[in-house]
């Protein structure tokens, strides 16, 4: 086990900040999603709040003012949404650093983004090297489906972020056993539990590896001994929660059981799976094993699978030999029975990545979201891969040991990285469509019957057929897309301002469009009955999997 | 409040590599790890190029196309192949991608077929007729299929919607209240099915073709005929029906009912007005299908008599449920 450096920070905070200049550079040509317009109406509500505070306005603390701000998107924590809010009013409406509205609600989650991997890096430094934690860290920028939501005013990639803020935080405070550390597991908790109810399964993870890790008192004395992070994240967490949450301060528990249970009894939305379309339970148990093979590079998961071996080793097949030991009664084993046991931090790794995945096996867990509700698996997967990496470049090392410090690595990255690299530059701006290589790109993922997008996010692609063939004033029916999507991308200059979105009338409108997912079929032959014609005029298509279909009503 | 201090342990320094995670020494992976490896990501880098770089199939479309507006008869289908490739097709394909041809009820009524295939897919309707010709255009392949069976219309009921139809509410007592036919426009959102610009306005209900999603999820062009519910039957009578030896058709929900489960059935009974031994006109049933919920976009026969085949007369068909209205929908034919 190794300790970070401040040049290990420097890296990591450097790895971080590329990918969130690559995020803030292609962020205006992607379009808003449906959530990130309910987002971007909290985050404004919000600011009117913190105005309110910062200018000492009377009675912003009162229940009445509190629930007039507060309770816009209640199901969903506030502090994302705060940040949101903070972001645009220093970036955008005071500052005007940042011209559109959107980029500056958006900067927030693209910084989740590089927190995670800055997490990755530094985690991968500490249990492996520090070419693990660059390795790590890239696979996890480059894996299309994660580039997408890092763009977004949304929870998904935060709640990633903070899932693995909160394990590295608990596993140092494991590690160095001081009051410090612990007390910041239970914050980085209730950080967790502020962002995305994802935090509800962190018990999964740290209660059964608090009891390997403190099984024996080892080298430590005292206070040392006791699980002292488990017991902050037990009391800071909710602390924490509530307190960062103002719609909380009232009703306390009426409100949190509120909270508890839309998520508990969530609707099932629609999402295809292998051609069929699931909106209700039992949600296919393959479904996370599947779309992770899918959508996660190839070469990620082989090294990933390299990175797990030494674990598994000392996890199984040890165990095996111990048991063959005892039967045999041969004695114990060289070192005795249990000598080689998974070190702490990587079982802390696998139960971290394995216990947000491991809902998705459970039949009544909607699986509408696709594959970013369990993100927060994913840094701590990238570890793995980037020990993986580091493996396969001791390997290289071995035989070519003449080569330059530096060399193998560089030749392996450029083998290992290139794709996944090329593949997430290319999913853009239609990253939840992107499948890898392997099933065949984002056409197998169209001829396996796999999820092409959802939440209406590719209307901006039509913005130069708009352009081009709408007359002023023309109006179009907008399907998936919100009306504050629409009108966020007009109020830009994304899409003609002129152009009258409609949202709910087919009939009414002079286009009407419709975004393709399985049951948008339904909307789409609504359309060929109103038109009276089955012949879009233009369909917006990546790698020539249609996204959209535009139809001209008939005068 | 501070606790101890860990234990000291040795730390790597700055750059080096840390200790392998486990107290077992240090195995080096042999060098075919590495090779496995890198083999893997250039092969993944290879496969991604090749995908992302196939041509615009653009052009081909249009190729095709020209050859299918050639070619093609009003009997014949046109179908794109993988189904997920139907817009690109029939946006390609324009005013030869018919609403019938894209909402297709069933595929025994068409002789012939061209099937516009993209990296070889076949339609999955399609697999029982025999390719006669294959044109080929970069990854696209024209394929014109024969029908081996198919059979003749004598008359499509969809075709008499409008001055060949009347709509009524039939009462149990057999009082009629028409539903008036008019033009009122299309009326239509995101999710309920449609109204079409012309239907028979019936209390609660419009009556009309439409294009309804099945259960699954596939697009079928159809009479909208959602029952009243209860003892009064939703009456369509259709004007001068050329009859065959049966009537064949298709019947199905809109997928949302058809998931429900919950519901009544949906019965159809067609009939006829015929003279009865004395000299008086009744009506008579040929024939009723029923539908539940969860079949799914199926078909049915009902057979005419004899005396019947090759005459003329008026069709009706009864459409209840002893249950709420259904979102019900159905093609007929007689053959």
């Amino acid at each position: 086990m190794r300790d970070t450096t401040r040049v290990d920070h420097g890296i990591g905070l450097g790895i971080a900040a590329a990918y969130v200049a690559w995020l803030y550079r292609t962020a205006r040509t992607l379009g808003f999603s449906r959530d990130e317009s309910f987002y971007f109406d909290a985050a404004g509500r919000y600011a009117a709040w913190f105005h309110m505070v910062a200018n000492h306005q009377k009675g912003a603390t009162e229940r009445a003012t509190i629930d007039q701000f507060w309770s816009t998107n209640h199901e969903h924590p506030s502090l994302v949404k705060s940040l949101f809010a903070l972001s645009w009013m220093i970036f955008h409406e005071k500052s005007k650093y940042i011209a559109d509205s959107s980029q500056a609600l958006r900067l927030p989650g693209m910084l989740m983004g590089g927190l995670a991997l800055y997490v990755t890096y530094l985690f991968g430094v500490r249990l492996f090297s520090r070419t693990a934690g660059v390795a790590g860290a890239a696979a996890l920028a480059l894996m299309p489906q994660v580039f997408y939501h890092a763009h977004l005013a949304c929870f998904d990639v935060a709640a990633m972020a903070m899932w693995a803020l909160c394990v590295y935080a608990y596993f140092c405070a494991t590690e160095k056993r001081t009051i410090g550390w612990a007390l910041w597991a239970g914050v980085t908790y209730g950080l967790l539990l502020e962002t995305k109810h994802n935090a509800w399964i962190m018990p999964a993870v740290v209660l059964p590896h608090a009891l390997y890790t403190y099984r024996s008192a080892g080298p430590f004395k005292g206070i040392q001994r006791f699980p002292l992070p488990v017991l902050a994240m037990a009391v800071l967490g909710p602390l924490v929660f509530v307190g960062l949450w103002p719609w909380l301060w009232n009703d306390t528990e009426a409100r949190i059981r509120e909270y508890a249970a839309f998520h508990l009894n969530h609707e099932y939305y629609n999402m295809e799976y292998f051609g069929r379309n699931y909106n209700g339970p039992p949600s296919p148990p393959s479904y996370a094993p599947v779309m992770i093979a899918a959508s996660v590079p190839t070469v990620t998961l082989v090294l990933f699978a390299l990175g797990l071996t030494g674990f598994f080793r000392r996890l199984l097949v040890e165990r095996v030999r111990d048991a063959a030991a005892f039967v045999r009664r041969l004695g114990p084993p060289a070192g005795g029975y249990f000598a080689q046991l998974p070190e702490s931090g990587e079982v802390l790794l696998f139960l971290a990545l394995m216990a947000p995945i491991a809902v998705f096996f459970l039949p009544k867990t909607p699986i509408f979201g696709g594959t970013k509700h369990w993100f927060p698996a994913y840094p701590l997967l990238c570890v793995f891969v980037g020990h993986g990496f580091d493996q396969a470049v001791r390997a290289f090392r071995s035989r070519f040991s003449r080569l330059q410090p530096g060399v193998p690595e560089a030749l392996l990255g450029l083998a290992v990285f290139t794709a996944p690299a090329l593949e997430t530059a290319h999913s853009h701006p239609f990253g939840i469509s992107a499948y890898v290589p392997l099933v065949g790109g984002t056409r197998g993922g169209a001829t396996l019957g796999f999820n092409r997008q959802f939440w209406g996010y590719t209307t901006e692609g039509l913005a130069s057929f708009f352009q081009s063939t709408m007359k002023p004033g023309e109006s179009v029916y907008i399907h998936d897309t919100t009306m504050g999507a629409f009108q966020a991308l007009q109020n830009e200059g994304r899409i003609r301002p002129d152009i009258r979105g409609n949202a709910w009338s087919i009939s009414d409108a002079d286009y009407a469009i419709v975004h393709h997912e399985l049951h948008m079929i339904e909307s789409e032959v609504n359309i060929w009955t109103a038109y009276d014609t089955a012949h879009p005029v233009y369909v917006l298509e990546h790698d020539g999997v249609p996204f959209i279909s535009v139809y001209r009503r008939r005068k | 409040m501070t606790a101890e201090a860990a234990p000291e342990t040795k730390e790597p320094a700055a750059g080096e590599e840390a200790p392998p995670a486990s107290a077992a020494p240090a195995k080096v992976p042999a060098l075919w790890v590495a090779g496995v490896v890198a083999f893997v990501g250039l092969a993944e880098l290879v496969l991604h190029v090749g995908q992302v770089s196939a041509r615009d199939p653009g052009a081909d479309y249009a190729t095709l196309a020209a050859t299918v507006r050639k070619e093609q008869k009003s009997d014949d289908l046109v179908v794109f192949a993988p189904l997920w490739t139907d817009p690109v097709g029939r946006q390609a394909f324009g005013d030869l991608a018919t609403l019938d041809r894209a909402a297709f009820s069933d595929v025994t009524r068409y002789p012939r077929a061209f099937e516009v295939s993209r990296g070889g897919a076949r339609h999955p309707d399609l697999l029982s007729f025999r390719v006669e010709a294959e044109e080929h255009a970069g990854d696209l392949t024209l394929r014109r299929l024969v029908n081996p069976a198919p059979e003749t219309i004598v008359d499509d009921l969809l075709r008499h919607v409008g001055a060949g139809l009347e709509v009524s509410r039939h009462h149990a007592s057999g009082k009629d209240d028409v539903c008036p036919f008019t033009a009122g426009g299309a009326q239509a959102g995101p999710w309920d099915p449609s109204r079409p610009a012309q239907y028979y306005g019936c209390p609660g209900a419009s009556v009309g073709v439409i294009v309804l999603v099945d259960a699954g999820y596939r697009p079928r062009r159809c009479l909208f005929a959602p029952p009243f519910g209860g003892s009064d039957a939703l009456r369509l009578r259709f004007h001068d029906v050329t009859f065959g030896k049966a009537i064949v058709g298709h019947h199905g929900l809109h997928r949302v009912h058809e998931q429900q489960k919950t519901g009544a059935p949906v019965s159809t009974a067609f009939g006829v007005d015929a003279e009865t031994p004395d000299g008086k006109i009744a009506e008579r049933e040929l024939g009723r299908v029923t539908h539940r919920e969860g079949d799914g976009w199926t078909g049915f026969r009902v057979e005419v008599p004899p005396a019947l085949v090759g005459q003329k007369g008026d069709l009706f068909a009864d459409v209840t449920t002893a249950g709420a209205s259904r979102y019900y929908c159905f093609e007929a034919t007689t053959r």
